[in-house]
C-alpha cells in the first residue's frame, strides 16, 4: 500500500499518547497518595500525551476528503472498524484532557478515576479499533492477522511508557520508580521486537492464495498486464502501490530494528543495570525519541508491505515476500485464505 | 423507404433539454449519432439506434466528441506567419478573414491566370472530395488528391480492378450469413463500428475467425487462430492457399463461369500485339461482350456469354488460324502448381505449410459444402433466369495490413482472385458490394490525358483522377513525362486512381516534375504523421533557394486544431469541427450505403463555430465566388450559390441532370429519391429524419449484382451506371496486359518513355496475381537490418488528431515499440529498455515493451502517436512530445530507381504509399527519452488556455 | 429472489475498443454521478476519474499467445466488503436491485472502502474529496425519460460488439441470466467471498474437423495431363478420384 503520512502519524502518536496517559494514569492511580508522583510529571506526561493525540487527530483529518463533516464517520459504529477508531479516538483524547484538567484542578475524586478508566479503556479501544481498521481488509495478508491488534496495542503502551519514562528520567522522582519503569520498557520492548519477528515471519512464510488466474479467469501459467486501461497512473495504481525497492525496504527495515528496538532496549538496559541520574534523563530522552522516529519508520513500512489483492489488476502484487532480511525463503509456506 | 421517426414524444424531455440527430466524425466512419443538448450544450453523444451504418453502438472516439468541443488544441482565427518567422516555429500574426481571403485571393488568381497547375490541392482525412475535387477541376489544376495515396488505395484499386468494387464504404462481408472469415492485416479499418459489430455476429453465430496478421490485438484477440504472417508476404500465403484449393478441386466452377473472365480464351502467342490479349471473335471489334470460349460440348471456340455454350474452364487451345489459346484458369494453374505450394509458401512467410494447407481446405470445403440457397430469383445480363440465389458463407477482408506495401495490388488481386475462386463475391454469405458498385472494370472516369488540357482560367474537361485502362489514359505529356506533380497516373505509377499524395512535398521541393507556387492542404498533417521522411520532409518545407524564397512558396492550411502542420503553414484558415458545420456524406464521395440499400447523410451545427471558425466548405465556395470560377459562377462572374448549403441543395453535374450531392428528398416537393430537381428543402428533410436518408433495393437485386439484369437496368436508371452492361469479374487483367505490351513494344500507342519504365511494367503489370519481395526490402540489407516495423491504428486516437482529447489522451498517452522476448533476446534488449531503431533513413530512440503477440521477425508500434512539444497546446513537458514517437523518421519516401536515381516508396502499380515495407536495426540505448528532439512551438495568443482541471458538469457542484 | 442487477460481459466478443469506457465517463461526467474530474487534462500526467477501465494482458507463450481485454467496473458484490467498511454509510447497497452506490453527501473520503474492494474499482475523486464509482447508471436504468429500450447502461448502449449484456441476473429469463448459463459466466476472484455480480463470458474457439471423405468428395478436379505443364478439368461423376 501507498504509505500514507497522516494514517502513520494518527497510530503512532496517538497510541503513543495514548499509552503516556495508561502509564500516568496507572502511576498516579497507584502512587498518587503517597505523593510519590510529583505533579510536574503528571501535568507534563499529561500535556506530551493530549499533543500527542492531537497530533493524531488532525494529521487523521488531513486525510480526509471532506474533513469538515469528519464527524460522520461515527455513524457506523456497529459496523465499522473506522467508526469505532473515531469513537474511541475521541474518548481517549476527551477523557485525557479531562482527567489532566481535574487532576490540575485538585479534584480528587473517584470522578477523576473513572474518568482515568475511561480512558485507558478509550485508548485499549482505539489500539485494537485502529488495528483492526487494517486487519479487517482481508485483502491485505500482512494486515489481516491477530498480529496486527497485539502489535498496535503492545507497540502503542511500549512507546508511551518510552515517553513517559523520559518524563519521568527527567523529573523529580524517586529512582525505582525510574528504574521500574525501565525494567517494563526493556520487557515491553523485547516483546515487541518478538512480535515484530513474528510478524516478519508471518509475512514471509504465508502466502495469500490467489493469482492473476483468477483475477482475470484464465487458466494459464504466463499472464502478463500489458496496459491498465490508461497511460498515466490513477487512483487505484497509486493507492496501493508503494515505488519503494526491495533494497530501500530492507534498509528500512535495519532502521527500524535499530531505532524501535536496539537502541531503546540498550538504553533501557544502561538504565536499569547502571542507573545514573545524571544521563539518564538525557538517555532517556533518546530512548524515546529513538523509539518514536522508529515506530514512524516501522508504521510505515507497515503500510508498504501492505500488499492488496487489487494490486494483482495493476501489475503491482508482490507474490513473495522477498525483501525480508529476516525470513528470505520466498513463496513457501502456508496459503492463508481470504474469505 | 425509410424515413425513420423516433418518437420524440417517447424522450419526456427534461427541462431545457433536446435531442439532435448527426452524423459522427471523430473518424471517417461515418455512424449516426444522437446528442442530447441541454441548455444548448452537449449532455451526451450515444449512437443513433436507428442508423444504418451504426445501428446505435459508438466507439471510443465518438463517445468522446464532447471533449473536441472543449480542447484547448482549437485555433480559431486566421494566422499569418510573421514575415522574420521561420516555418516551423509557429510564430504568427493573428488576421481577419478579410486579409486572409485577399492575401490568398491575389495569390490563387495570378496562378490560375497563368499557369493553374501551380496550385497543389491536397486534402487529408475528410469525406468532401465531392466538393474538393469539383472546385480543383473548375478551378483547372491536375494536382488534386485526397489522402487515398498513401492509405489503402492498394486495397481500392486491386479490388476494383479484379471485381468492380471494393471493401468499407463501398463493401463487406455478409455477416448476417458468413460461416468463416479470414481477416488480413486489419487493426481498425474505414468501416470500424460496422466491422465491429459484425464480428460480433460471427463469433454469436460460432462462425470461425482467423486472423492473419503480424500483430494479435483488437480482432485478433477474439479470433479463432492467428497466424503471425511476416510483413510483406500475404501474396505468398494467398497463392499457397489457391494452390491448395485448385489441386483439391475447390473452386465454384459455376461461378468463375458466370461471374468471371476466368474461362475466356487468351492468346498465347509470344511477339504479337495481341500476345496476353483475349481472343475475340474477329466480326466483333468492340469490347466486352465478344471474348471467346472453347465449347466443350463442340469442341470449338464460342462467342463467350452465348445460350447453349458450356465453356471449358481450364486448357490449351488452338484456334483455326492456329493460334494458342489458353484461360485464364489454365494460367493460373500453371503459375501456382509448382511455384506456390504451401511448403514453399511456408519459407516465405513464415505459417507452416500444414496451417496454410488446414485452412485452405477449411474454406474450401466450407464453401463448397455450405451452400446457401434464398429463394430469390433473379435473371442474369443474357436473360437465363435463376430460381434462387446462392451463395458459400466464406469472407474475405482485408485492410492496410496488404495494401501498404509496395507489392499490395498483387496481393489484393490474390485475394480477389481467391474470392472468384471460392465463389464470394456479392453472393449470400460472402463478400457484399454496396450501391453505388459494383461498377465497370474499370470505372469510367479517366483522368486528363494531355498538357493541352491544362489552360489558364479554364476548368479541365475531365476529373483530376480517374481509373487508366491503357496507356492512353495516363497523365503524361507527349514525351511521356508526368503533368501531375505527385506523378500519379505517370508510367512509373499507372492505375494511382487515389493520386500520390506522399510524394507531393518531396516533388515540389524537388522541382520535379516542375515547380510549384502554392500547396494547399486541408486536413492533413502533412508535415509530421502522414509522411515519410519526417524529419526530411520537415527540411523540405523550410528550404529556400538561393534567392531566400521558400522552394515550396506559400504553404496554406486548413485545420482545426494547432496541429504540426499549421506550425510549418505560411496562412492557416482555422475550419469548424464536425458539430459547427454542414457536411454531406454523400453518393458521389463516400456514401453510407449498405449492401441492401442506397443511403447517404449530412451534418448540420449542432453548435456554433467557435471564435472565428468558418467551415472549410464555405471557405472555397467564397474562394470560387471571387475568382469567378466557372461552374460556380456565371459568365458575368455573379455566383449561383453564396452559401454551401445552397450549393449542395442546387448543384447539378449538368443542368437538368437530376442528381447531386444528395439523393434524398429531391423533387420540387420532396418526393424523389437518388434521381430529382433540386428541392430547396432538402436539408430540413434531412434533419427530420436523423440527417440520413435511405431506400432499400428490392430482393431480386441485392445479389450477383455484377452480372443482375434487373441491378445493372436500376443503376442505369439511378444513373451509377451509365449503361447496363454486365460487370464480367476481372480474373484475368486484360487492362494490365496492355501496359505490358506497350512496355515490350508490342503495341500501337504510348510507350514508356525509358527503359527503366519498360522494365519496371514488365515487371509488375502481371496480369494474373504473383507474389514479390517487396520493393524496398529488395534493396535494403536483412541482416543489417533484422526487422521488419509496422504500424497499427490505435482505436480510441485518430491518426495524430486525438491527443488533444482530454479523455483520449488519457487511454493513450505513450507508445511503445512492441516487440517478441525471442527478437529481443538477439538484440539484447530487455522490457521496458530504450532503444536505438535504426533505417537507412534515420534512427529514433524508443522505449521497447516485450509483447508475445506479435511475429518475432517483426516489431510494431501506434501509429500517430508523437507529437512535437507545444502542439496541440498540450504542455511540452507531455509524455507524447517525450516518450512517445513516430516511426515516419525511418521510413524513407523515396528508394532507388535505376542508375542513381530516386523513385516514389510506393505500389509500382497502384502508388500507394509503402509504408510497411520498413526494416530496422534495434540496439539498446544508454540514454532515456525519445529522439528525434523538437524544438518547441508556442501557440497563437487567442487559443484557449490548458486548464489544470477539467469538470465537464452540468450537475452543479454541490458541495464546493 | 430479489433482483440483482449486473453487467455481463463478453470476453469472446470483446476487441478493447474503450468505448464502453469512454461513453462511460460521457455519460456520468454531465450525469448524476458527475462530475468525474480529470486534473492535468493536457500536461503530464492527467489524472481523472473513470467508472470503468479496459486493461489488456497477454496470454501464453507465442506463438500460441491469447490477447485479453478485461473492462474493470464495480461488479456491485452480493457480499460488498466496501459497503461493510465504510464508517459513514455514504457506501450502500441498495435492497431492490444489489446496486452498490455512494452518497457523496456523505462521504468524507476517508478511502477506507477502496482498500476493501479487492478488484480495484472504486475511484477517489480528489477534486470532491469523495469516492465515485460504477452506479450501474441508475439515471438510466430507471429514467422513463429515456425511451424504454435506452434504459440501459451508457457503456452496454456504446459497445460496438455488443459484448456487454445488462439485466437481473436472479431472474433465470433474463438475458444476462442466459449469456451466463449459455456461455459459461464466470466471476472475477471468485475465492475471495465477495460474490460479485458482474460476470464474465471466456473465450470459446471455434474448430474445424476436416474428415478425409470431405477431401475426397470432390465436384470437379484438375489433372495434370501428358506433360507436367498441362492440366485439364475432370468433372463431378466421372471423377475416378485420384
Ligand atoms: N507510420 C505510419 N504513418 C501513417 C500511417 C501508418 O499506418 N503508419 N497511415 C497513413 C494513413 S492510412 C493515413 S489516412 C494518414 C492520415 O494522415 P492525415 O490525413 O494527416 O490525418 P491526421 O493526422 O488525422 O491529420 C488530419 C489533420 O486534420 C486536422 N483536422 C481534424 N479535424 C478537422 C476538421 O474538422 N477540419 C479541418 N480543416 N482539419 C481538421 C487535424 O488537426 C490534423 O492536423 O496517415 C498515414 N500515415
Ligand atoms: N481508431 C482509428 N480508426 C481508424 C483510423 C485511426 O487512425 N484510428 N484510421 C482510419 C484510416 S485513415 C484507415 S486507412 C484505416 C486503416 O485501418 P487498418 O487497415 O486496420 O489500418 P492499420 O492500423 O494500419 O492496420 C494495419 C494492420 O495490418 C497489420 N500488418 C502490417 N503488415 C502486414 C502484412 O504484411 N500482412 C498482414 N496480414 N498484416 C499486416 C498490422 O499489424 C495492422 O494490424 O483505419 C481507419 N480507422
Ligand atoms: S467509428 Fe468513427 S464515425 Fe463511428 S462513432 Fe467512432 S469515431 Fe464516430
Ligand atoms: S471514502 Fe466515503 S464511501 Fe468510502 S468508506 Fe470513506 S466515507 Fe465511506
Ligand atoms: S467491486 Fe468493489 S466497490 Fe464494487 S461492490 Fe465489490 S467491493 Fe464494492
Ligand atoms: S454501468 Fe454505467 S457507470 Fe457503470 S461502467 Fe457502465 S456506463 Fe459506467
Ligand atoms: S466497448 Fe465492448 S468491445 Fe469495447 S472494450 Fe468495452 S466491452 Fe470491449
Ligand atoms: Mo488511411
Amino acid at each position: 500500500m501507498h504509505p500514507e503520512m497522516a494514517l502513520v502519524l494518527l497510530t503512532v502518536f496517538a497510541g503513543a499518547g495514548q499509552g503516556i496517559f495508561i502509564l500516568l494514569f496507572i502511576l498516579d492511580a497507584i502512587f498518587s497518595l503517597q505523593g510519590i508522583i510529583p505533579q510536574g510529571f503528571i501535568l507534563t506526561s499529561g500535556i506530551i500525551s493530549l499533543a500527542l493525540q492531537a497530533i493524531g487527530v488532525i494529521a487523521s483529518t488531513t486525510h480526509l476528503g471532506n474533513p469538515h463533516r469528519g464527524w460522520r464517520a461515527m455513524l457506523m459504529v456497529k459496523n465499522s472498524w473506522l467508526s469505532r477508531e473515531v469513537i474511541t479516538l475521541s474518548m481517549s483524547a476527551g477523557c485525557t484532557a479531562l482527567y489532566i484538567l481535574m487532576y490540575w484542578k485538585g479534584m480528587d475524586s473517584s470522578l477523576k478515576f473513572a474518568m482515568g478508566m475511561l480512558g485507558v479503556l478509550g485508548s485499549i479501544g482505539f489500539y485494537i479499533s485502529s488495528s483492526m481498521v487494517y486487519a479487517s481488509v482481508r485483502f491485505v495478508k500482512e494486515w489481516s492477522t491477530t498480529l496486527t491488534p497485539i502489535n498496535f496495542t503492545v507497540f502503542g503502551i511500549t512507546s508511551g511508557i518510552a515517553c513517559g519514562l523520559a518524563v519521568l528520567a527527567n523529573s523529580d522522582v524517586n529512582p525505582d520508580i525510574i528504574l521500574g519503569v525501565s525494567e517494563i520498557l526493556l520487557a515491553l520492548t523485547g516483546i515487541s521486537l518478538l512480535l515484530k519477528l513474528l510478524t516478519y515471519r508471518y509475512n514471509a512464510r504465508s502466502y495469500l492464495s490467489v493469482s492473476e488466474k483468477n483475477a482475470i479467469g484464465v487458466n494459464n501459467p504466463s499472464i502478463k498486464l500489458m496496459d491498465m486501461g490508461t497511460s498515466y497512473a490513477h487512483y487505484n495504481t497509486t493507492e496501493y502501490y508503494h515505488p519503494y525497492t526491495d533494497e530501500q525496504n530492507k534498509s528500512m527495515q535495519v532502521t527500524v530494528l535499530f531505532l524501535t528496538f536496539v537502541i531503546p532496549a540498550t538504553i533501557a538496559a544502561i538504565i536499569t543495570s547502571n542507573f545514573a541520574p545524571a544521563i539518564s534523563g538525557i538517555l532517556s530522552i533518546i530512548l524515546a525519541v529513538s523509539m518514536l522516529i522508529g515506530m514512524l519508520f516501522e508504521r510505515r513500512l507497515f503500510f508498504i508491505q501492505g500488499n492488496n489483492i487489487q494490486n494483482l489488476y495493476y501489475g503491482n502484487f508482490r507474490h513473495s515476500a522477498a525483501g525480508n532480511p529476516i525470513v528470505s525463503a520466498a513463496r513457501k509456506g502456508t496459503p492463508v485464505s481470504v474469505k | 423507404m425509410a424515413a425513420i421517426e423516433r418518437e420524440k414524444d417517447g424522450h419526456l424531455l427534461g427541462p431545457g433539454e433536446d435531442i439532435k440527430y448527426t452524423t459522427c466524425y471523430m473518424c471517417a466512419c461515418r455512424c449516426g449519432i444522437k446528442i442530447t443538448m441541454k441548455d444548448d450544450q452537449i449532455r451526451y453523444i450515444q449512437g443513433n439506434p436507428d442508423h444504418p451504418t451504426n445501428k446505435g453502438v459508438i466507439c471510443a472516439k465518438g463517445s468522446s466528441g464532447v471533449m473536441k468541443q472543449f480542447s484547448p488544441a482549437r485555433i480559431s482565427k486566421p494566422l499569418l506567419r510573421k514575415k522574420n518567422a521561420e516555418r516551423g516555429e509557429a510564430d504568427f500574426e493573428e488576421i481577419s478573414w478579410e486579409e486572409a481571403m485577399d492575401i490568398l485571393v491575389k495569390r490563387l488568381k495570378h496562378i490560375r491566370e497563368t499557369d493553374p497547375k501551380k496550385l497543389a490541392f491536397y486534402t487529408g482525412r475528410d469525406q468532401m472530395q465531392a466538393l474538393t475535387s469539383y472546385w480543383a477541376k473548375q478551378f483547372g489544376t491536375p494536382n488534386f488528391a485526397a489522402h487515398g495515396g498513401f492509405c489503402s488505395v492498394n486495397m481500392a484499386t486491386g479490388m476494383i480492378y479484379s471485381l468492380g468494387g471494393t471493401c468499407w464504404e463501398f463493401g463487406g462481408t455478409d455477416f448476417e450469413r458468413t460461416k468463416y472469415m479470414l481477416l488480413f492485416g486489419v487493426a481498425e479499418d474505414h468501416d470500424s463500428n460496422p466491422l465491429k459489430l459484425g464480428i460480433s455476429k460471427l463469433r454469436d453465430q460460432g462462425g470461425k475467425l482467423v486472423v492473419i496478421n503480424p500483430v494479435r490485438s483488437g480482432y485478433g484477440a477474439v479470433a479463432d487462430e492467428w497466424l503471425p504472417v511476416k510483413p510483406g508476404t500475404d501474396g505468398a500465403l494467398i497463392l499457397a492457399m489457391v494452390q491448395v484449393l485448385l489441386k483439391n478441386g475447390l473452386y465454384d466452377r459455376e461461378f468463375l463461369i458466370s461471374h468471371t473472365n476466368a474461362a475466356y480464351l487468351v492468346q498465347m502467342d509470344e511477339g504479337d500485339e495481341n500476345e496476353g490479349m483475349f481472343h475475340l471473335i474477329p466480326e466483333y471489334e468492340m469490347e466486352d461482350i465478344q471474348q471467346t470460349v472453347w465449347d466443350t460440348k463442340t469442341k470449338s471456340i464460342k462467342e463467350a456469354r452465348t445460350k447453349g455454350v458450356e465453356p471449358a474452364l481450364v486448357g490449351t487451345f488452338t484456334s483455326p488460324e492456329g493460334k494458342t489459346l489458353k484461360t485464364g484458369m489454365q494460367m493460373l494453374i500453371e503459375r501456382v502448381m509448382e511455384q506456390y505450394t504451401p511448403e514453399k509458401a511456408e519459407k516465405i512467410c513464415g505459417i507452416s505449410a500444414e496451417q496454410i494447407e488446414r485452412i485452405a481446405l477449411e474454406i474450401g470445403i466450407t464453401a463448397r459444402d455450405e451452400t446457401i440457397s434464398l429463394p430469390i430469383p433473379w435473371t442474369d445480363a443474357w436473360g437465363n433466369e435463376h430460381k434462387t440465389t446462392t451463395g458459400n458463407p466464406v469472407s474475405l477482408h482485408a485492410m492496410r495490413g496488404v495494401a501498404a506495401h509496395s507489392n499490395g495490388f498483387q496481393t489484393v488481386r490474390a485475394l480477389s482472385v481467391l474470392m472468384m475462386l471460392l465463389g464470394i463475391v456479392d453472393r449470400p454469405g460472402g463478400f457484399r458490394f454496396k450501391p453505388p458498385y459494383p461498377r465497370p472494370i474499370p470505372p469510367c472516369p479517366k483522368p486528363i490525358n494531355s498538357a493541352s488540357k491544362i489552360k489558364p482560367n479554364t476548368p479541365l474537361p475531365n476529373p483530376e483522377l480517374g481509373f487508366p485502362s491503357m496507356p492512353e489514359h495516363l497523365m503524361v505529356d507527349d514525351d511521356g513525362k508526368p503533368l501531375r506533380i505527385d506523378k500519379a497516373f505517370s508510367w512509373e505509377f499507372p492505375f494511382t486512381a487515389h493520386g500520390m499524395m506522399q510524394n507531393v512535398i518531396t516533388n515540389a521541393y524537388k522541382g520535379d516534375p516542375y515547380h510549384i507556387d502554392t500547396l494547399f492542404i486541408f486536413m492533413a498533417n502533412m508535415a509530421w504523421n502522414s509522411t515519410m521522411n519526417t524529419s526530411g520532409i520537415i527540411e523540405m518545407l523550410k528550404a529556400k533557394d538561393d534567392n531566400g524564397e521558400h522552394k515550396i512558396p506559400f504553404l496554406v492550411v486548413s485545420d482545426a486544431f494547432f496541429s504540426e502542420q499549421v506550425a510549418y503553414a505560411d496562412l492557416v484558415l482555422p475550419d469548424t469541427t464536425y458539430l459547427e458545420r454542414h457536411d454531406v456524406i454523400s453518393l458521389l464521395d463516400r456514401p453510407i450505403c449498405e449492401y441492401d440499400r442506397v443511403a447517404d447523410a449530412i451534418r448540420y451545427p449542432i453548435l456554433k463555430p467557435k471564435g472565428e471558425c468558418r467551415p472549410f466548405q464555405q471557405t472555397l465556395i467564397d474562394l470560387a465566388n471571387r475568382l469567378g470560377m466557372q461552374g460556380f459562377c456565371d459568365d458575368e462572374g455573379t455566383p449561383f450559390y453564396n452559401t454551401y448549403e445552397e450549393f449542395v441543395t442546387n448543384w447539378e453535374p449538368a443542368p437538368g441532370a437530376g442528381v447531386g450531392f444528395l439523393a434524398g428528398w429531391r423533387g420540387k416537393d420532396g418526393t424523389d429519391h437518388i434521381v430529382g430537381e433540386p428541392n430547396k428543402h432538402q436539408w430540413d428533410a434531412y434533419k427530420r429524419n436523423q440527417s440520413f436518408f435511405g431506400v432499400e433495393l428490392e430482393d431480386t437485386i441485392k445479389y450477383n449484382r455484377n452480372i443482375n439484369q434487373g441491378y445493372l437496368n436500376w443503376a442505369m436508371g439511378t444513373k451509377f451506371k451509365r449503361d447496363n452492361e454486365a460487370i464480367v469479374m476481372h480474373f484475368y487483367s486484360e487492362p494490365m496486359q496492355r501496359f505490358r505490351l506497350a512496355a515490350k513494344g508490342l503495341r500501337k500507342g504510348r510507350k514508356p518513355a525509358t527503359e527503366e519504365q519498360a522494365k519496371r511494367i514488365l515487371t509488375y503489370f502481371d496480369p494474373l496475381p504473383f507474389w514479390y519481395e517487396p520493393i524496398e526490402q529488395q534493396q535494403v540489407d536483412a541482416k543489417k537490418y533484422p526487422f521488419h516495423a509496422i504500424t497499427q491504428r490505435p482505436m480510441p486516437h485518430y491518426h495524430s488528431w486525438d491527443s488533444q482529447n482530454a479523455w483520449l489522451r488519457q487511454i493513450m498517452g505513450q507508445n511503445f515499440l512492441y516487440m517478441n522476448p525471442l527478437g529481443a533476446e538477439k538484440a539484447g534488449v530487455k522490457d521496458m529498455d530504450w532503444v536505438w531503431v535504426e533505417s537507412p533513413t534515420g534512427k529514433i530512440r524508443v522505449q521497447v515493451k516485450l509483447s508475445n503477440a506479435v511475429q518475432h521477425d517483426t516489431v510494431w508500434t501506434w501509429n500517430g502517436m508523437g507529437k512535437i512539444p507545444g502542439a496541440w497546446n498540450l504542455a511540452e513537458d507531455v509524455d507524447e512530445a517525450k516518450k512517445s514517437f513516430l516511426l515516419n523518421h525511418l521510413i524513407t519516401e523515396e528508394i532507388a530507381h535505376g542508375h542513381g536515381q530516386k523513385i516514389s516508396n510506393s505500389d509500382p502499380i497502384s502508388g500507394q504509399a509503402a509504408w510497411f515495407d520498413l526494416r530496422v536495426s534495434i540496439t539498446k540505448a544508454t540514454e532515456e527519452g525519445n529522439w528525434p528532439v523538437f524544438k518547441p512551438i508556442k501557440p497563437p495568443k487567442h487559443m484557449d488556455k490548458r486548464p489544470d482541471i477539467l469538470r465537464y458538469e452540468f450537475m452543479r457542484d454541490k458541495k464546493k | 429472489m430479489d433482483t440483482r442487477l449486473a453487467l455481463v460481459i463478453d470476453q469472446n466478443k470483446c476487441v478493447g475498443c474503450h468505448a464502453c469506457a469512454t461513453n462511460c465517463k460521457a455519460w456520468n461526467t454531465a450525469g448524476a454521478a458527475g462530475p468525474l474530474t480529470d486534473r492535468d487534462p493536457y500536461g503530464k500526467a492527467p489524472r481523472g476519474v473513470w467508472f470503468n477501465r479496459v486493461q489488456t494482458y497477454e496470454v501464453g507463450q507465442y506463438p500460441n499467445t491469447e490477447v485479453h481485454y478485461l473492462p474493470k467496473s464495480c461488479m456491485h458484490c452480493k457480499d460488498a466488503p466496501c459497503v461493510k467498511v465504510c464508517p459513514t454509510s455514504a457506501t450502500y447497497k441498495r435492497k431492490e436491485d444489489g446496486i452498490v452506490l455512494v452518497d457523496y453527501d456523505q462521504c468524507i473520503g476517508c478511502k477506507y472502502c477502496s482498500w476493501a474492494c479487492p478488484y480495484g474499482c472504486r475511484e477517489y475523486d480528489d477534486y470532491d474529496g469523495v469516492m465515485k464509482k460504477c452506479t450501474l447508471c441508475i439515471d438510466r436504468i430507471y429514467n422513463e425519460k429515456l425511451p424504454a429500450d435506452e434504459r440501459k447502461p451508457a457503456c452496454v448502449l456504446a459497445c460496438p460488439t455488443k459484448a456487454r449484456t445488462f439485466g437481473d441476473i436472479n431472474d433465470p429469463q433474463s438475458e444476462a441470466s442466459v449469456k451466463i448459463l449459455e456461455g459459461l459466466g464466470f466471476k472475477l476472484l471468485p475465492e475471495v467471498g465477495t460474490s460479485p455480480s458482474n460476470h464474465y463470458l471466456p473465450k470459446r474457439k471455434v474448430k474445424i474437423r476436416i474428415d478425409e471423405d470431405e477431401i475426397l468428395a470432390r465436384k470437379h478436379v484438375i489433372v495434370v495431363t501428358e506433360k507436367s505443364s498441362s492440366y485439364a478439368e475432370v468433372i463431378a461423376e466421372d471423377i475416378a478420384v485420384p
